[in-house]
C-alpha cells in the first residue's frame, strides 16, 4: 500500500527544525531543511533516543545523546557511535500539509563509505 | 556538500569574536572560554571549518555534565589549566627541578642521558634525527603519511576533514567535547591501500611536536589491505605539572586491513588521564589495542572496536597497575554490529598499597550479528588488604545466534607459588617479580621487545617492597 | 472481582490501614516516617541511574494504585489447589489473598516447640519484642530508593516466621500470596528469624489474575539467620501479565557459621525488578543463591544480586540461569563485594543465558568490588542460543524439534529446579516452562 498519511504542517516545522510525529504506532522524526522535508525513524540506531530532540545542521540530524550523525536524504550514518543507518520515509508536501508514506526504506551508507 | 561533510557545523553560526585576529595581542592565561578557543585556531592558521567545529564543541563542553560513573572527577578544576600558551616567566624547568624519584627511575630503566632530559622536558628534542630521516624516506616512498595532526591539517586538509569527528564526535562525552575544542598535536597516519608498514611508527619520531601534549588528537586511517603498528607513550614516567591529559584517538580500519595501537602510559601521579579511543573495523579488518596503564592519578579509558561488517575482528589486551593513591579505571568496549565478527579481551590488573585497579567493559551484540563470538577474560591480582580491585563488565546481547562468554578472577599471589620458588633459592622479592611477570605475560608478550623489557623492569621497580 | 479502595495511595491510606489493623504506635510511627521519605524521593532512575536505567518504568506513578479493600470475591489461584493437596509435604501453610490473611496452619509439633508462623500484622501486635528490632530496623531502609520507602510505609499482608534456638522444622513452611483485585497494589513483607542452630525452610508462592489492568507489587523478604542456623528460602513468582513487580527485595543476613540458601524463580509478570541480597556478617557464614528466570512475550525481567562479604572465612556461591524468547528482555546484574578484612573469602558467581528468539535480548553484568587480598573469587557469564548439535541429536532420535527444544531448555534449568523443595511444586513449574516454550 503506497498510502501517504498526513502527519504535520509546514507551519509546525519551520526551516531548521525537526519534530517527532507518531503514525500507525511508529515514531518518526520529520525535519525541514531549508524548505525540503525529510522523514526518518525517530530512534537513534545506537541507543534509545529521539533524534528529533537533537540539533539539525543542514541536512544532518545529530543525536543529542552521543553525537551520532545521520544524513537525512539517505539515512546514512555519518559518525559513530551509531553504526547502522536509519530508515527513511518518502515525503510529500501538499500545500501546508506534510504527508509521509509508511513504506520505510532502510537507510544506506556507513560512516566511511557510501 | 553537506553529505560529505560529516561535521555538519554551520559556519555562519561561529563568526569571529573580534575584528582583527592577526593584530590581537594574546596573553597566556588559565581557564577556557570562547576567546581562547578562537586564539588556538587562529595561531594555528586553521581553515574556517575547524575553527567553527572547535567553537561548537566548546559550547557543548560547557553544557555537558561529567560522567556519574567511573573514577571521581569532581576535583578537576577546569579553570586551573592553561589550554594554550603557558606564560614564559623566564624560569624554565631545569634538571634540578625534576623529582628525585623520577631521576632514579630513569637510571634504573637504563635510559640514556639525552633521552632522560627530553622526557623530563628540560632538554632539547631527543636527537633521533638520522634514524628518523631514514625511516621517513621509506614510508614516504610508500605513500604513507605520518605527521603531527596540526601539520596534517595544513598539508592534507581534505583527508582530515573527511575523517575528523566521524569516529568520536564531540558530543560523545564531555572530555571528547573538550578535546575537540582545544586539541593540539597528536599523530596523523594514513596508510594507502595494500601498503604494509613493517616497522612500528612511534610518536618519538614526530619531530617538531610537543613531546606529550595534554590534548592530543590522533587519527589513523588504514585503507583496504594495509597494515600499520603505532606505538605511543613510554614506560619512563613523564614528568609534567599538567593536571589533565585528555586525548582522543580515532581509527578507521577498512576492508582486510589491520591496525595495532600500542600504548604504554606512565603519567605522573598527579595527572588525570581521560582518553577516548575508538576504532571502526570494516569487512575482514582487524583492530588490536594493546594498553599498558601504569601511571597517572586517575585513568579512565576504554579502547573500543566497532565491528560493522562481516569478518571484522577485535583484540584488546591490557595491563593495569595501581599503586598508592592511584585509581585506574580502564577497560574495553567491543560492539558486534555484523555477522561473523569476533572479539577477544584480556585484562590483567594488579593493585597494591591502597591502589584501586579495575576493568570496565562492554560487549554489545546487535540483532543480526549472527555467528558472532566474544570472549572476555579479566584477571586481577590484589597484593594487600588495603587495595581494591573492581570489575564491571556489561554484556548486552540482542542476537540469539551469538556466543558471549566472560570470566574474571581475583586473587592474591598464592603462598604456595611463592614458597615453591623460594625453596628453589629465589629471594622473596624476585619470586614475587617472577609470579607477577608470569601473570601479565599474555599481554606483555605482545609489546614490541624493548617495551616488554622496560615494562618488566618497571613493574619490578613498582613492586619493590611488596613482599614482607 | 474484588475492587480496590478508591483514592490511590496517600497518607490517609496509611492512617486507615493502621487503624483497621489496630497497629501499635511504633509501627504506625515508622510507617509515617517512611511515607515522608517517599514523598521526598524522586523515582529511582534519577537517584540510581546505573541500576535503574535498563528498565523503563515510563510514566508509572505508584501513587495511582489503591490497596485492595478486602478478600470478598477474590478468586483462587490455580496452584493453591496443588499445594493444598500436598499437606503431608509441609509443616505449615499461610495464605494471603488481596493483601489480607486468609488462613494459617502450623503442625502441632512445631507449635509445641515455640515456632511462630503467622501473619505479620498479628506478630507486631502479639510479639513486638521479637519483631521490633528486626523489622526494617535500619534507618537507611526508607532512603534506599522510592519503592523501599513506599513499601516501608504501606506493607500489607506479611508473613512472620520465628524459629527458637536449636529447633528444627522438618518440613517446609509454605506461604502463598495472591492478588485478584483489579488495579491494586500490594506490599507483602516476610520476616523470618531463625535463632541459633535452628533449621527451617520457607517456600513462598506469588501469583495474580491473568487479566485486568496493571497491578503493582513491591514486596520485601528479610531473613535473619543467626549463628549456626540453616535456612532455605524459595520464592516462586508466577504473576499474571498485568503485574509490575518493582523494587522488591529479598535480603538475607547470615551470622557466624550460619548458612542461607535462597532460590528465586521468575516466570510471570509484565515487568519484574527485584534485588536479591546476601550479607555475610559472621565468620564462616555461607550463602548459596540460585535463580531461574524465563521471559516470554514482552516481559521485562531485571534482577540484581548482591553477595556482600563483611566477615572473614565466608563463602558465597551464585548460579542464575535465564532464558528469553519472543521480544522479552532480561537483565542480570550481580555484584560480589568483599569488604576490607574479609580475608579467606570464597566467592563465586555464574550467570548463564539462553536467547531463544530473534528479537529477544539479554544483558549480563557480573561485577566485582574487592577490597581484601586473601581470597578466591571468580565470576563467569555465558550467553548463547540453543545448541544446534543437541537439537539435531534429539531429532535424530525421533523427537520433534519443538519437544527437543523444550527438553534442552528443561535441562538448562534442571540444575536449579532440582533444588526446589516439594515435588508437586517442581512438576508444576516444569509444566509452566513447557507452556512458555510453545
Amino acid at each position: 500500500m503506497d498510502e501517504f498519511i498526513r502527519v504535520a504542517t509546514l507551519h509546525e516545522i519551520p526551516p531548521g527544525s525537526a519534530k517527532r510525529v507518531e503514525a500507525a504506532g511508529r515514531k518518526i522524526a520529520v525535519a525541514n531543511v531549508g524548505g525540503a522535508i525529510y522523514a526518518v525513524d525517530d530512534n537513534c540506531t545506537h541507543e534509545d533516543q529521539s533524534l528529533a530532540e537533537g540539533p539539525l545542521m543542514g541536512e544532518i540530524l545529530v543525536c543529542p545523546r552521543h553525537g551520532s550523525r545521520f544524513h537525512l536524504p539517505s539515512g546514512r550514518v555519518l559518525s559513530l557511535p551509531a553504526v547502522r543507518p536509519v530508515a527513511t520515509y518518502p515525503v510529500k508536501v501538499e500545500g501546508d500539509a506534510i504527508l509521509i508514506s509508511l513504506e520505510g526504506r532502510p537507510g544506506q551508507g556507513m560512516p566511511h563509505k557510501r | 556538500m553537506a553529505a560529505t561533510n560529516p561535521l555538519g557545523v554551520e559556519l555562519d553560526h561561529y563568526k569571529w569574536g573580534f575584528r582583527d585576529p592577526e593584530k590581537y595581542v594574546f596573553k597566556a592565561r588559565k581557564g577556557l572560554d570562547r576567546e581562547i578557543v578562537e586564539m588556538i585556531s587562529s595561531m594555528k592558521g586553521e581553515p574556517e571549518w575547524m575553527r567553527a567545529y572547535r567553537l561548537h564543541s566548546f559550547e557543548h563542553f560547557t553544557r555537558r555534565p561529567l560522567p556519574t560513573w567511573g573514577a571521581d572527577l569532581t576535583r578537576i578544576d577546569f579553570n586551573d589549566i592553561y589550554y594554550y600558551l603557558k606564560p614564559t616567566d623566564g624560569k624554565g624547568h631545569t634538571w634540578e627541578d625534576v623529582p628525585e624519584g623520577i631521576k632514579r627511575t630513569f637510571d634504573r630503566l637504563g635510559i640514556p642521558e639525552a633521552e632522560k632530559k627530553y622526557l623530563a622536558g628540560v632538554g632539547a628534542q631527543y636527537e633521533s634525527e638520522s634514524v628518523y630521516h631514514n625511516l621517513k624516506e621509506e614510508w614516504e616512498g610508500l605513500g604513507v603519511i605520518f605527521l603531527d595532526t596540526d601539520s596534517a591539517l595544513r598539508e592534507h586538509p581534505d583527508i582530515v576533514r573527511e575523517y575528523f569527528g566521524t569516529v568520536v564526535p564531540p558530543e560523545d562525552n564531555k572530555l571528547a567535547a573538550l578535546n575537540t575544542a582545544v586539541w593540539s598535536g597528536g599523530s596523523f597516519i594514513y596508510v594507502p591501500a595494500g601498503v604494509r608498514v613493517e616497522i612500528p611508527l612511534q610518536a618519538y619520531f614526530r619531530i617538531n611536536a610537543e613531546k606529550a601534549g595534554q590534548f592530543e588528537r590522533t587519527m589513523i586511517i588504514c585503507e583496504p589491505g594495509s597494515y600499520v603498528h603505532y606505538v605511543e607513550g613510554c614506560t619512563a614516567p613523564i614528568y609534567t605539572t599538567d593536571l589533565l591529559h585528555s586525548a582522543v584517538v580515532e581509527i578507521v580500519v577498512k576492508e582486510g586491513a589491520r591496525c595495532r595501537y600500542t600504548t604504554i602510559q606512565n603519567w605522573s601521579t598527579n595527572t588525570y588521564n581521560l582518553v577516548t579511543k575508538r576504532a571502526v573495523a570494516y569487512r575482514d579488518a582487524t583492530m588490536e589495542w594493546v594498553d599498558g596503564n601504569i601511571g597517572s592519578k586517575v585513568t579512565m579509558k576504554y579502547p573500543s572496536v566497532y565491528m560493522v561488517e562481516p569478518g571484522a575482528r577485535a583484540e584488546i589486551l591490557s595491563v593495569v597497575f595501581a599503586g598508592k593513591g592511584q585509581h585506574q579505571d580502564p577497560g574495553a568496549k567491543v560492539v558486534h554490529a555484523a555477522p561473523d565478527t569476533q572479539s577477544s579481551v584480556v585484562s590483567k590488573s594488579i593493585a597494591r598499597e591502597g591502589g584501586r585497579a579495575g576493568y570496565r567493559g562492554l560487549v554489545k551484540v546487535y540483532p543480526g550479528a549472527v555467528r558472532s563470538k566474544s570472549a572476555v577474560r579479566c584477571d586481577a591480582l590484589i597484593l594487600d588488604d588495603h587495595s581494591r580491585s573492581d570489575t564491571y563488565p556489561y554484556m548486552e546481547i540482542e542476537e540469539m545466534d551469538a556466543s558471549v562468554v566472560h570470566e574474571a578472577t581475583v586473587s592474591k599471589v598464592s603462598d604456595d607459588q611463592l614458597f615453591y620458588l623460594m625453596s628453589r633459592g629465589v629471594s622473596a622479592g624476585e619470586a614475587m617479580n617472577m609470579i607477577v611477570r608470569g601473570f601479565i605475560e599474555p599481554v606483555v608478550k605482545e609489546l614490541p621487545l624493548e617495551y616488554a623489557v622496560e615494562m618488566n623492569r618497571l613493574i619490578a621497580l613498582e613492586m619493590e617492597g611488596s613482599v614482607g | 472481582m474484588a475492587r480496590g479502595s478508591p483514592g490511590g495511595l496517600t497518607r490517609a491510606t496509611i492512617e486507615a490501614q493502621s487503624a483497621r489493623m489496630r497497629e501499635p504506635d511504633w509501627v504506625h510511627a515508622r510507617r509515617m516516617a517512611a511515607w515522608d521519605a517517599y514523598e521526598r524521593l524522586p523515582m529511582p532512575a534519577v537517584t540510581h541511574p546505573q541500576t535503574w536505567r535498563r528498565t523503563d518504568l515510563g510514566t508509572m506513578d505508584p501513587g495511582e494504585f489503591c490497596l485492595p479493600s478486602g478478600t470478598e470475591g477474590a478468586s483462587r489461584p490455580r496452584f493453591i489447589g496443588t499445594i493444598a493437596r500436598e499437606a503431608e509435604q509441609r509443616s505449615g501453610l499461610i495464605t494471603h489473598l488481596d493483601g489480607g490473611m486468609a488462613g494459617s496452619e502450623l503442625e502441632a509439633s512445631a507449635v509445641q516447640q515455640g515456632v511462630l508462623f503467622l501473619d505479620l500484622a498479628t506478630a507486631v501486635r502479639d510479639h513486638p519484642d521479637l519483631v521490633r528490632d528486626v523489622l526494617m530496623a535500619t534507618d537507611s531502609w526508607p532512603g534506599e530508593h522510592r519503592f523501599r520507602s513506599l513499601h516501608a510505609a504501606l506493607w500489607t499482608g506479611g508473613t512472620f516466621v520465628y524459629v527458637p534456638r536449636g529447633v528444627e522444622v522438618s518440613l517446609p513452611l509454605v506461604s502463598q500470596v495472591w492478588l485478584g483485585a483489579r488495579g491494586c497494589a500490594i506490599f507483602p513483607h516476610t520476616l523470618l528469624v531463625a535463632e541459633e542452630e535452628s533449621r527451617v525452610t520457607l517456600v513462598e508462592l506469588f501469583a495474580s489474575a491473568t487479566d485486568g489492568p496493571r497491578t503493582l507489587c513491591s514486596g520485601a523478604v528479610e531473613l535473619f539467620v543467626r549463628t549456626g542456623a540453616q535456612v532455605q528460602y524459595a520464592a516462586v513468582q508466577e504473576w499474571g501479565p498485568a503485574m509490575w513487580e518493582v523494587g522488591s527485595l529479598i535480603r538475607g543476613h547470615v551470622d557466624r557459621g550460619a548458612s542461607l540458601r535462597s532460590l528465586v524463580v521468575v516466570l510471570g509478570g509484565g515487568l519484574v525488578k527485584v534485588d536479591v541480597e546476601s550479607h555475610l556478617l559472621g565468620a564462616g557464614a555461607s550463602s548459596e543463591m540460585l535463580g531461574v528466570y524465563f521471559g516470554t512475550g514482552a516481559q521485562r525481567v531485571d534482577l540484581h544480586a548482591l553477595q556482600d562479604h563483611r566477615a572473614p572465612g565466608a563463602s558465597s556461591d551464585l548460579l542464575y540461569r535465564g532464558a528469553v524468547k519472543d521480544s522479552a528482555r532480561s537483565v542480570f546484574s550481580g555484584l560480589i563485594r568483599v569488604e576490607p578484612g574479609a580475608q579467606k573469602t570464597n566467592a563465586f558467581q555464574v550467570n548463564r543465558n539462553l536467547i531463544l528468539s530473534r528479537g529477544a535480548r539479554s544483558d549480563s553484568i557480573p561485577m566485582l568490588e574487592i577490597m581484601a587480598d586473601d581470597l578466591r573469587c571468580t565470576h563467569g557469564s555465558a550467553t548463547s542460543h540453543l545448541d544446534d548439535e543437541q537439537v539435531f541429536y534429539l531429532m535424530s532420535r525421533g523427537i520433534p524439534r519443538k519437544r527437543a527444544a523444550f527438553m534442552i531448555v528443561e535441562g538448562f534449568f534442571a540444575d536449579v529446579f532440582d533444588r526446589i523443595p516439594g515435588a508437586r511444586v517442581r512438576s508444576y513449574l516444569r509444566a509452566r516452562v513447557a507452556e512458555k516454550m510453545i
